[in-house]
C-alpha cells in the first residue's frame, strides 16, 4: 500500500477513485507514564512518554486507514490528512483520512 | 433520622479530620494547601531548581538540534505539490512528531505575563523548537527510508492536555520522493 499526501503517485497513472477512507483511534496511557510526565515537568523539554503515545497512536490510525483501503481493493491512499485533538486528561485522538485509489493495469 | 444540621455537623468533622502525627510532623500541615504554604520556600527553591535546569536543557537541546540538521541537508523539503522527474515505488508518507512541555515555573511566570498579553517570547521559543526538533525526525526517517526529497509537508500544533501537565504537540508530515539521478 502505498500512501501519500499529494493528488497522485509519481509515476503511477491513477485509473479510479474508490473514495473516502479512514482510521482513528483514542488512546491513552497508564497512570504511571502521567506521574512520570508530572516529574519531567519540574524541568520541561520533551514529554517522551506522549510523544510514544501519539507515535502509537498514529501508527494504529494509519493501520486501519489502510485495512479499509485494502478491503475495497485500493492500490493507494492519495491526499492523506492528519488531525489531533485531545479529548481529556491523559488521552488523545488521533485521525487519518485520504482518498482510496486503483492504479491501471 | 438525623437533622441537617446534625449533619452538617458531622461532615465538618470528619473533614477536619487530622492526618497522622508523623505527616504533620514530615510536612507541616495535613492538606495539600497547608503543605504548599507551610513549605512555601522549599517549593519556590524546587521551582526554581527546575526553572535552571530547564533552561540547561534548552541549551543543551539547541546544541543538539544545530548538530543533528548539519548532516540531513541532503534532504530537499518544500510545500509544493509538482514534483519533476522522480523513481516510482519510492514514495512514501513520512511523519515527524514531539510533544515538548514548560516547567512548572516558567508556566507559573507566563501566566503572570499572560495578564499584559502581547508576544509571549517563552512559548514561541518552545514551539520552535519542537518543530525543529519534528522536522529533524521527519529527515531522519527520510534518510532511514533512502528518500532525499520530501514534498507537500505540512505542520500540526495541537494542545495535548496530560493528567497532570499541559503539553504542546508539534507534527510535521509529507510525501518523500526519490529524485532519478
Amino acid at each position: 500500500m502505498i500512501i501519500t499526501n499529494i493528488e497522485q503517485v509519481p509515476g503511477k497513472t491513477i485509473a479510479q477513485e474508490l473514495g473516502l477512507v479512514q482510521g482513528s483511534t483514542v488512546r491513552g496511557k497508564h497512570l504511571g507514564k502521567d506521574i512520570g510526565a508530572f516529574f519531567k515537568g519540574l524541568v520541561g523539554g520533551e514529554i517522551k512518554g506522549y510523544s510514544e503515545l501519539l507515535v502509537e497512536g498514529r501508527e494504529e490510525a494509519i493501520s486501519r486507514m489502510t485495512e479499509e483501503a485494502e478491503s475495497l481493493g485500493a492500490d493507494a491512499i492519495v491526499n492523506v490528512r492528519m488531525t489531533t485533538s485531545s479529548i481529556t486528561g491523559g488521552a488523545a485522538e488521533l485521525m487519518v483520512y485520504g482518498t482510496a485509489v486503483k492504479f491501471d493495469l | 433520622m438525623k437533622k441537617p444540621d446534625e449533619l452538617v455537623r458531622e461532615f465538618e468533622q470528619r473533614m477536619a479530620t487530622k492526618a497522622p502525627e508523623w505527616f504533620q510532623d514530615w510536612f507541616g500541615g495535613n492538606t495539600l494547601w497547608d503543605m504548599l504554604v507551610s513549605n512555601g520556600l522549599q517549593v519556590i527553591g524546587i521551582g526554581l531548581a527546575g526553572w535552571l535546569i530547564a533552561s540547561w536543557f534548552e541549551r543543551r537541546h539547541l546544541r543538539s538540534l544545530s548538530a543533528r540538521e548539519a548532516p540531513l541537508q541532503h534532504i530537499r523539503v518544500n510545500t509544493s505539490k509538482r514534483h519533476s522527474s522522480c523513481e516510482p515505488e519510492a514514495s512514501t508518507l513520512l511523519i515527524g512528531s514531539v510533544v515538548v512541555a514548560h516547567d512548572y515555573f516558567r508556566t507559573f511566570i507566563i501566566a503572570i505575563r499572560r495578564l499584559i498579553g502581547g508576544n509571549i517570547s517563552p512559548y514561541e521559543r518552545l514551539v520552535q523548537r519542537g518543530r525543529r526538533e519534528a522536522l529533524i525526525r521527519l529527515k531522519e526517517e527520510a534518510d532511514l527510508r533512502g528518500v532525499d526529497k520530501v514534498i507537500n509537508i505540512r505542520f500540526g500544533t495541537t494542545a495535548i492536555s496530560g493528567r497532570f501537565l499541559h503539553a504542546v504537540e508539534m507534527v510535521a508530515y509529507g510525501t518523500g520522493i526519490r529524485t532519478r539521478r
